[in-house]
């Protein structure tokens, strides 16, 4: 199982800013909004805007990081209290840093992309309806490894990618799901089941992160 | 600092707060804050959960307090604005970068008439109040005092220079009586201040040396703790001077 490391409040000139990294996989994000909307066709009369754009580790953006970028746009917009910014912009651009996994496969990215938005998102100030938190498994030979390395990515047959909404500190309700390979019904299930308890160990320490960044920014107040 | 969960009421959410007397008649929500079901609330972002049941007042107020964020307008603040074009009756005011745009009447100020108001020029600095928040309509400010209908400090700001500070920070500057910094400042140094809760703050000294180091001091002084603010204003003082 791979390490992870989450820091938030690294950007200055935007409103909100993370970084998360799965051991090899490291990517930063940054939030700006809500903002006026850049586009005007873009506007919408009664919810946000979501103007995400992915940048890849290499080269320029390429129908991989467009697909991210669906991805996350379904993540987040069922997560963003989104009629609470009526003809506004919410800006939202995922910088991978490393990418830590072959190009077929986009599941540790993905993971990566949606813990650091969560990171980002609550440091911008942005109403969410509930925490959320990503996490992804390897199966092979009807064995679940989660968070596999690179290597184990590549010997498996199928991977799974699922993400959870957090009520009271425990894994509450599957909000996304993902799965590429050949799998089985109950495989999946044991997935799932394995992707949320280890999103319950993720947000221990999340959690503590993002409690101490909110205690650094009322360094004035003691 | 360690992270103290209890003592502090550190949000995230999620998290469901539950509230002791379930009279929902009686309480006020304020930001970052939903009802969930009759008797607990959901904070909407990661904060300082703060509850305050004054004496006298008949309800009970509940909001999640946060530092980090984008302004977003409300009636009542006090904020700094940057003219940035006119049109009609109105002025265009920017309060925050990107943010929308926001107006300002050409006859929202004290005794204003068609040939008696203030001519404000393009990138000319503005201490307003917010008027008004319509939905789907454009933010207003006014230069009046709603009570008196005198200026009440509302206006042109000349001179001086403008910053930024978190906005939890500008509200602390704003709203304490005596807060530690300014208090420490008034004692070494002689300044106009003008304090939005847009995280704009506007500041002006006899010199531009002067001013410099005000600007240097108060946002130097988001990360210090009160304590040692005394010690690092006389320290900033003493590096300023033997320039």
């Amino acid at each position: 199982m791979s390490a992870y490391t989450a820091k938030q409040n690294i950007l200055q000139q935007v409103d909100g800013s993370a970084t998360f990294q799965f051991s090899t996989t490291k990517i930063i994000s940054s939030i700006t909004g809500p903002i006026e909307v850049a586009r005007p066709r873009n506007e919408k009369p009664t919810e946000a805007f979501l103007s995400i754009s992915v940048r890849p580790s290499t080269g320029t953006p390429t129908t991989r990081e467009a697909f991210l970028e669906v991805k996350l746009k379904k993540i987040l917009s069922c997560m963003i209290n989104m009629e609470q910014y009526p003809l506004s912009e919410i800006q939202i651009v995922v910088q991978i840093l490393e990418s830590g996994e072959r190009e077929q496969f986009t599941c540790m990215e993905l993971a990566c992309a949606v813990n650091s938005l969560y990171l980002a998102l609550l440091n911008a100030g942005i109403s969410l309806k509930a925490s959320f938190l990503s996490s992804f498994c390897a199966s092979k030979d009807d064995n679940i490894i989660v968070r596999p390395t690179k290597e184990e990515l590549d010997t498996s047959t199928a991977n799974h990618l699922s993400v959870f909404s957090i009520s009271d500190g425990k894994a509450d309700e599957l909000i996304y799901s993902d799965s590429i390979g050949k799998t089985t019904e109950t495989e999946l299930f044991s997935a799932l089941a394995a992707i949320s308890s280890d999103v319950n160990k993720i947000n221990e320490t999340v959690r503590e992160v993002i409690l101490q960044s909110v205690v650094d920014d009322y360094v004035w107040k003691f | 600092m360690t992270t103290t969960d209890n003592s502090l009421n550190l949000v995230i959410p999620g998290d469901s707060i539950s509230l002791e007397n379930n009279d929902i008649s009686n309480i006020a929500l304020g930001p970052n804050v939903t009802l969930e079901n009759d008797s607990t609330l959901q904070p909407t972002t990661a904060g300082l959960f703060v509850s305050s049941s004054t004496k006298g007042a008949s309800k009970n107020l509940y909001y999640v307090d946060t530092a980090s964020g984008r302004y977003v307008p409300q009636v009542g603040d006090l904020v700094v604005g940057t003219i940035i074009g006119q049109f009609g009756e109105y002025y265009r005011v920017s309060i925050n970068e990107f943010s929308k745009e926001v107006l300002l009447n050409i006859f929202a100020f004290p005794n204003a008439s068609k040939k008696n108001r203030p001519r404000l020029q393009v990138r000319e600095l503005i201490y307003a109040r917010v008027s008004s928040t319509e939905k789907s309509v454009d933010v207003e400010l006014s230069c009046v005092d709603p009570t008196t209908g005198k200026d009440g400090g509302f206006g042109a700001l000349s001179g001086g220079y403008t910053f930024n500070v978190s906005c939890a920070y500008a509200r602390f500057l704003l709203f304490t009586p005596n807060a530690p910094v300014l208090k420490k400042m008034v004692e070494k140094l002689q300044f106009e201040i003008a304090i939005g809760v847009n995280g704009k703050v506007w500041i002006k000294s006899d010199s531009s040396k002067a001013t410099m180091l005000c600007v240097y001091i108060i946002s130097e002084s988001q990360n210090w703790k009160q304590s040692e603010i005394s010690e690092n204003v006389d320290k900033l003082i003493k590096k300023f001077k033997s320039l």
